[in-house]
């Protein structure tokens, strides 16, 4: 069962949200999708890596200021 | 013209192309051998709060990437592993329980390697911190364990300042290790750090 999961990495530094989108990663089950919010400055180019590595996908990115909201599936 | 493989009922091409193909699966199995697996190794050597930050940071980073971490201590940094409810001194040289009194106990005891003065730069530099609500160093270590990174205490180094496993945090499920251990995790490694 595919899940929704929301993560709220506001305020938070690297290496923290990374750690975050992995821990929910592992907890939920194959093509869950996962609702990312993060203001952290190294965090556009880390999430890109974390989802090329974990053969995920980017469904919707957004950006406004500092604040990104990005939502990911997971590998299927 | 004739030549060795030349003789009634057999087949030369068919010989030659067995012979290739048999070479070209020892090669792949070779090839496969050799390929990395998603394994870091982080020597953590010199033990200095900075630069365990680092170390950690970059463990945790991996860890989170889906990458297997070992991480090894040895020589300054042994202390980082070492918990105040489980010293003792029983059966240590006087020099060893000298070393042992001096080294830190545990991550957040490390000094800076920078701008420590006296403890006063640190508390500074811990403030930073704190305000950037940049992790702190031992929920890092804490992170890292959880994530499974696997610890690894160097054999020389435990003797040297007179360590058994354990006066470890975790010591009881730690072995020490040597070189040659680090080596079949480092060859195996795409990423090998020394801090």
């Amino acid at each position: 069962m595919s899940e929704k999961i929301k993560l709220n990495c506001l305020g938070m530094k690297c290496p923290r949200p990374i750690i975050e989108i992995a821990k929910a990663a592992r907890k939920s089950s194959p093509g869950s999708v996962l609702l990312i919010q993060a203001d952290d400055l190294a965090f556009e180019s880390d999430v890109m890596a974390w989802v090329e590595n974990a053969d995920a996908k980017v469904l919707n990115f957004d950006k406004q200021g500092d604040k990104i909201r990005v939502q990911i599936e997971l590998k299927k | 013209m004739e030549t060795l493989f030349d003789f009634p009922g057999v087949n030369t091409e068919n010989v030659r192309l067995q012979a290739l193909e048999s070479e070209v699966r020892v090669l792949k199995k070779q090839l496969e051998s050799q390929k990395p697996e998603n394994m870091d190794c982080i020597i953590c050597f010199s033990g200095e709060w900075d630069k365990l930050f680092a170390a950690l940071t970059i463990a945790c980073g991996s860890l989170a990437m889906g990458n297997e971490v070992h991480l090894f201590f040895t020589f300054w940094a042994v202390g980082a592993l070492r918990c105040t409810g489980r010293m003792n001194s029983n059966g240590k040289s006087f020099l060893q329980s000298m070393f042992n009194r001096l080294l830190p106990c545990g991550v957040g005891r490390a000094k800076l390697s920078r701008f420590n003065f006296g403890g006063i730069g640190k508390v500074l530099m811990k403030q930073i911190m704190k305000k950037k609500n940049v992790e702190d160093i031992d929920k890092l270590f804490q992170e890292a364990k959880e994530l499974g990174a696997h610890i690894h205490l160097c054999d020389t180094s435990a003797e040297l300042f007179g360590l058994s496993c354990k006066e470890l945090e975790d010591g009881d499920q730690m072995n020490t290790c040597g070189i040659a251990t680090f080596f079949s995790y480092a060859q195996k490694s795409k990423t090998v750090l020394f801090i």
